[in-house]
């Protein structure tokens, strides 16, 4: 046994109780050792202590009561959280709570994300479609027409994408709406439409019945049915413009005789284009893309379903948003639109920023004028916008720029906002 | 002389010069030649047929510190810690004044509740030992095959007791 080892018979010193093995070895450690030795003198008190027999006695009957109850006696309640086990158990409990709390935040919010994951699909499937040929919708006209991009506005402004999600999510009141004015042909749709109005009435909380779905299908997926190869989309934007019946004279024509379907009567649209004029002197259709490069003038070419008023507005950023047309000369907050009547409207100048952010509203009612408040609050005339951006085909030989804008609330009080981004 | 007598000598000279350094540490330089000196003719005196390592140590240590807190309570009385007049001091009492019987009350009363606190192990080990075991029983009784886990575990029961005391045992 090492020196340092002897310190541990120091307690046998104390009580008296080292063997003389211990004792030689200890005290011949000590006579050696300055440290030992000082050690064995500061014992010595206890020593003194335990030598007396009344104290010896004393602490025995103090040893002999149990634990706990000895530490019941001497110990705080709180002197529970000091010990190691306490101090387990309080930190496992904060961890717990702490983890409870955190941890529904975030189930919620994946939940609400998943839920959103699920509306933004693409519901219509093959199978589904082909299990009820008898009650599939009329697709013909536009299997026939020129390629439709299905994207929700046609550009790929990550402030559409926004537009058109929360568009998605108050889906199924148009969807529905738009059902019960849908002629009877129409009205049999294939079951997963059902099922999707169900999804969709089950996100927006609205205990409305699940329709057969013969209004237009949101298409959110961008190439899906772009192409010639793409399946037509049963129900569109531009089939709902033009009633259900795509009209064959593509193109700049009017349509004002091509009401084959009533139903589509009632709901708010308009039909907005960019035209240049081009080297023949007459106009031409662009893409907007086209538009924001052109050197020339740039007018955008907007028709309506209905009579109204038309107005155009201009973001410009951080400077706010201004009326561009009607122009300031005319005094007036927005002009009349005949229905199925085209409208010239000049393009704005970009912003300061590069950027050309427009604005479009329609409304059967004259508009009144704009507050900062309501501008910022344009976007509840969007969300139950139908928006789907047509461009030529190279296959049917037709030519058209344009996007068709629908709005399914058949309510007297619809309006149209819808955002115009045009870069250059 | 003896051989006995030898080893005596050579022990107290060990004894002096530990003694030394340890009441060094704790009073003056003088006071602590002084209790050194007191201390081994004590031994030399009165203790002279203490002749084995294991009485002589323990029993130095026991003269050494009756003779500290003589010189304590010296102090106190000649008002080297205060400086109070001599007439209010009362008379010298051989036996244990009442200050001391106090202070060593108050010590096992701080004992007692030390202990009190103490775990199951380490009360168990103090309880034994004040009934008188050894070591090498207390192994027995606590089923151990090694003696040094005995020795660890009462030097860390021992350490805790000393700390629930404060720091000193006095």
């Amino acid at each position: 046994m090492s020196e340092h080892e002897l310190e541990h018979l120091l307690g046998g010193f104390a009580a008296d109780t080292l063997t003389p093995d211990e004792q030689q070895r200890l005290y011949a450690a000590a006579l050696q050792d300055q440290r030992l030795f000082d050690a064995l003198a500061d014992e010595q008190a206890l020593k003194e202590l335990l030598a007396d027999p009344a104290v010896r006695r004393r602490l025995l009957e103090a040893l002999q009561q149990p634990v706990t109850q000895a530490a019941e006696q001497t110990s705080p309640w709180w002197a529970w959280f000091r010990k190691p086990a306490g101090l387990a158990v309080t930190g496992g409990l904060a961890v717990a709570l702490i983890a409870l709390t955190f941890g529904t935040r975030i189930f919620q919010e994946g939940l609400d994300r998943h839920t959103r994951s699920v509306v933004t699909e693409e519901p219509v499937s093959p199978s589904a479609m082909s299990s009820s040929p008898s009650s599939a919708p009329p697709p013909a006209p536009l299997a026939s027409e020129p390629a439709t991009n299905a994207n929700a506005n046609g550009t790929p402004q990550s402030q559409r994408a926004k537009q058109a999600a929360s568009r998605e999510t108050r889906a199924a009141r148009p969807r529905t709406d738009a059902t019960d004015q849908a002629p009877a042909g129409e009205s049999s749709q294939p079951a997963e439409h059902a099922r999707v109005s169900e999804d969709r009435a089950r996100v927006t909380e609205t205990p409305r019945p699940p329709a057969p779905a013969a209004a237009p299908m949101l298409k959110p997926a961008p190439s899906a049915l772009s192409g010639a190869a793409a399946p037509a989309p049963v129900n569109s934007a531009r089939a709902l413009y033009f009633g259900g019946v795509s009209p064959s004279t593509g193109a700049g024509t009017r349509t004002e005789g091509n009401t084959g379907a009533a139903a589509s009567v009632t709901l708010l649209g308009l039909r907005y284009s960019f035209v240049i004029r081009g080297s023949d002197g007459q106009n031409q259709e662009v893409s907007a893309a086209t538009a924001s490069r052109s050197t020339g003038p740039v007018r955008l070419l907007v028709e309506t379903t209905h009579d109204g008023y038309l107005q155009l507005l201009q973001n410009l950023g951080s400077a706010g948003t201004r009326l561009w047309w009607p122009p300031q000369e005319t005094g007036k907050i927005s002009l009349k639109a005949v229905a199925r009547t085209r409208v010239e409207i000049p393009m704005p100048p970009p912003a300061e920023s590069g950027l050309l952010d427009l604005v479009l509203r329609f409304s059967p009612k004259p508009f009144g004028p704009l507050t900062m408040q309501e501008v910022g609050m344009l976007d509840r005339f969007s969300g139950n916008l139908l928006i789907e951006t047509v461009s030529p085909d190279g296959t049917t030989g037709a030519r058209e720029f344009a996007t068709y804008v629908m709005n399914s609330d058949a309510s007297p009080a619809a309006q149209i906002a819808v955002d115009i981004p045009v870069s250059r | 002389m003896t051989r006995l007598a030898m080893q005596r000598d050579l022990m107290l000279t060990s004894l002096r010069e530990r003694i030394l350094a340890f009441a060094t540490s704790r009073v003056s330089r003088d006071l602590a030649e002084d209790l050194t000196q007191e201390v081994l003719v004590l031994l030399h005196e009165k203790y002279a047929r203490v002749t084995d390592l294991t009485e002589l140590v323990p029993l130095a240590f026991q003269i050494l510190r009756f003779q500290m807190l003589d010189a304590h309570r010296k102090s106190l009385r000649r008002g080297e810690y205060h400086q109070d007049a001599i007439e209010d001091l009362p008379l010298a009492d051989p036996g244990d004044d009442p200050a001391t019987q106090l202070d060593q009350k108050q010590r096992v009363d701080r004992l007692l509740a030390a202990v009190g606190q103490l775990g199951g192990r380490c009360r168990d080990l103090f309880r034994w030992k004040l009934e008188g075991h050894s070591f090498p029983e207390i192994r027995k009784i606590m089923g151990q095959t090694s003696i040094n886990t005995i020795y660890t575990w009462d030097l860390r029961c021992r350490k805790q007791l000393l700390s629930l005391m404060g720091g000193t045992w006095e």
